[in-house]
């Protein structure tokens, strides 16, 4: 495997994780518990990114093949042993430019979130519940969006197979939040380095909803995997969205006080 | 240092400490706005106005700690000058450190949580010319100074206010004129403190997140924004009074599920405005002199907001309930918060669509005598930089109520805008 001294890097680097932390689901397992620990290793191999910044834009485009535009910078900041938060700021349309999206994640419980709207200087409380809405009219929702905590789904590992020439393992993953808009999310993840590289989304009603492919997965400070490209496809009304990040930043020493209510009036 | 002094120096700081890394980023949006009223005026109220409105934004940033501001508001009246307006919304020099941020400038600020009314939102001055009923996208900027400290979860602000803004208040041409198209307001407002527009003013307030909930505790001590209204026998002209007042007020919202709980009370004492004697005409053509200083009052709006998601394809549709209280019955000081004891029912439908379309369909019912205000209202942006709007108001009153007056002011206002 090509990825092995980037792995053999990444647990260089975690001293005190045993090497096993991220080796193949162990073949003993349940599949419930093979499933969970690709996730759970993915999540692990991300610890210590502390904060992180990214540009993204999104195209949308309809059945007919009419495309709009969004832009917004997005940053993340770590919180050891809880969920992180991310603040995004919206650049385009530039009627909307300055409104604002503050997310505490919380690994139990539901999360909290504000919108600023800068036309009225007012921040609004979101429904915690805000799961499944469309983000900013794209195929992405909130919790496309958010960065989703392992704890908050239930797994069954499938089996091996191959994408596009690389190996992968199949994961089923079942929301435990009853406000997801999703029953289920199938999950192609990358043996080489547990990213995703392709998902299908199953609605309440169990039918096949979207349809996602994770592009050019790239390693920052030889550590952290971000996809470059994301495209979002709605199987039943044929939209789709695509939504690539450039410039992305990590360990930028953002402060926690960047990510409140406070800063989020003050975003441009 | 006045405020004038002092934005100049803070400017002046800012552009000589960073002139080397600013940063820029210029917005402009140009709105034209027609409003056309199907039922005729009385007196010398119109039937259609329009006009075209200008807003620059320009942020000029430095660093994570410096920020100014300059965004004024510049509106041309099409049909008649009335409508001309230059507004320095928000015109401020920043600093902001971790914990502490001050603001020197023109600036506008929202307080509230609730839907149909924002009965606490007293800092800045509104224009009630363009959209009576609705009127907080057109507030006013006023100088000030504000300090914010943040302290953990707490957050304190303090702010102090330099120089009042009388309200821009419908005349005779303008529909929504209290006196059916017959009187103008007098363009110079009385006021119960001697400094007039210089009596300074400031404010107090405190927030915090608690769980799953935003609490806030503030203080206001200065002028009530809206004006009691006063025609003196034979005037040509009604009068307008400011008087002080001090408010204590708390809002909250709270998300419960898919539930959000917000409210909004208050409490006036308008002891520190004294007594303010007016001769006035009674209903029954008698001239009387009376104290035009209102009473201290109590008031409250609060309900809850439903949210059903993906129905309709990707769209959201919103439910809200609200209840409005005010324990204020004086006709003359009503005259801007007629909602005593009303009921608001409001449905949000956000399809979610490429242009971010969103129909709002909302109703204040009086509880007794069900006299109704309406508005529908639909939006959506077109091409990523066109945003068209259609705002549809209905007023169904009954004879007896203070609104009654606006019952032949029922409107069709579109307007158009595109941001650069």
């Amino acid at each position: 495997m090509h990825m092995q001294p980037v792995l053999i890097l990444i647990i260089l680097l975690s001293a005190g994780w045993a090497s096993t932390t991220f080796a193949a689901p162990p073949p003993g397992a349940t599949p419930e518990e093979q499933g969970q620990h690709v996730f759970v290793t993915r999540d692990t191999m991300d610890n210590g990114f502390t904060d992180a910044v990214a540009t993204m834009s999104m195209t949308l485009s309809n059945a007919a093949g009419q495309t709009s535009s969004r832009k917004m910078v997005t940053r993340y900041f770590e919180v050891q042993d809880a969920g992180n938060k991310t603040l995004i700021t919206f650049k385009f349309p530039r009627d909307i430019k300055g409104t604002g999206l503050l997310t505490f994640e919380h690994i139990d419980g539901a999360d909290d979130q504000w919108l600023y709207l800068p036309a009225l200087k007012r921040v609004k409380r979101i429904a915690s519940k805000n799961k499944s809405g469309s983000f900013m009219g794209s195929e992405f929702s909130y919790e496309d969006i958010a960065a989703t905590k392992p704890e908050k789904f239930t797994y069954k590992y499938i089996r091996e197979d191959k994408h596009q020439g690389i190996s992968v393992w199949i994961v089923e993953r079942y929301p435990k939040d009853p406000n997801s808009g999703y029953t289920k999310i199938v999950s192609w993840v990358d043996q080489s380095n547990f990213q995703v590289v392709k998902q299908e989304f199953f609605d309440r009603k169990g039918s096949p909803l979207k349809f996602e492919i994770d592009n050019r997965n790239t390693v920052y400070l030889e550590k952290f995997w971000r996809p470059s490209e994301i495209i979002m496809e709605n199987l039943q009304t044929k939209k789709k969205t695509t939504l690539t990040f450039s410039d992305w930043g990590f360990q930028q020493g953002q402060k926690s006080s960047l990510f409140s209510k406070r800063s989020l009036e003050r975003q441009r | 240092m006045s405020t004038r002094g002092s934005i100049a120096f803070a400017l002046l700081l800012f552009c000589t400490s960073n002139a080397t890394a600013l940063e820029h980023d210029l917005r402009v949006t140009g709105t034209t706005h027609v409003s056309v009223f199907p039922q005729s005026g009385e007196g010398d109220q119109e039937d259609a106005f329009a006009f075209t409105e200008l807003k620059p934004d320009l942020a000029l940033t430095f660093d994570e700690s410096w920020q100014a501001i300059i965004a004024p508001r510049f509106r041309f009246g099409v049909t008649n000058p009335e409508y001309n307006l230059l507004s320095l919304d928000d015109v401020y020099a920043e600093y902001a450190s971790d914990r502490f941020e001050v603001r020197v400038g023109y600036q506008t600020h929202f307080w509230g949580a609730a839907e149909s009314a924002n009965i606490v939102d007293i800092l800045n001055q509104k224009d009630f010319v363009v959209d009576f009923f609705d009127p907080k996208e057109n507030k006013l900027g006023e100088p000030a100074v504000r300090l914010r400290l943040a302290l953990g979860d707490n957050r304190f602000d303090m702010y102090h206010f330099s120089y009042f803004t009388p309200a821009s208040l419908p005349d005779k041409v303008n529909r929504f004129n209290f006196f059916d198209g017959r009187l103008d307001f007098s363009d110079d407002p009385l006021y119960t403190h001697g400094a007039e527009r210089l009596r300074q003013q400031v404010a107090l307030r405190w927030d915090r997140t608690m769980g799953s909930a935003d609490v806030g505790l503030s203080y206001f001590n200065g002028y009530e924004k809206f004006p009691v209204i006063n025609v003196r026998p034979g005037a040509l002209e009604a009068d307008t009074l400011y008087y002080e007042m001090q408010q204590f007020s708390g809002d909250l919202q709270m998300s419960l599920g898919s539930w959000l709980v917000k409210g909004e009370a208050l409490f006036q004492d308008t002891s520190s405005g004294g007594t303010f004697m007016a001769s006035a005409m009674t209903s029954g053509g008698q001239v009387v002199r009376r104290n035009l200083v209102p009473k201290n009052h109590t008031a409250f709006v609060g309900g809850f907001e439903y949210t059903f998601f993906g129905v309709i394809g990707q769209s959201d549709v919103g439910v809200i309930g609200e209840y409005l209280y005010d324990s204020e019955q004086r006709l003359d000081a009503v005259a801007f918060r007629p909602f005593q004891n009303d009921v608001f029912g409001g449905i949000r439908w956000a399809r979610n669509n490429a242009g971010d379309g969103e129909l709002l369909v909302g109703g204040i019912i009086d509880v007794k005598n069900q006299t109704q205000v309406w508005r529908v209202e639909y939006s959506e942006r077109y091409f990523d930089r066109l945003k068209l709007s259609a705002i549809y108001d209905h007023v169904e009153a009954d004879p007896r109520d203070p609104i009654a007056i606006f019952d032949n002011d029922n409107r069709l206002a579109i307007e158009l805008s595109y941001t650069y």
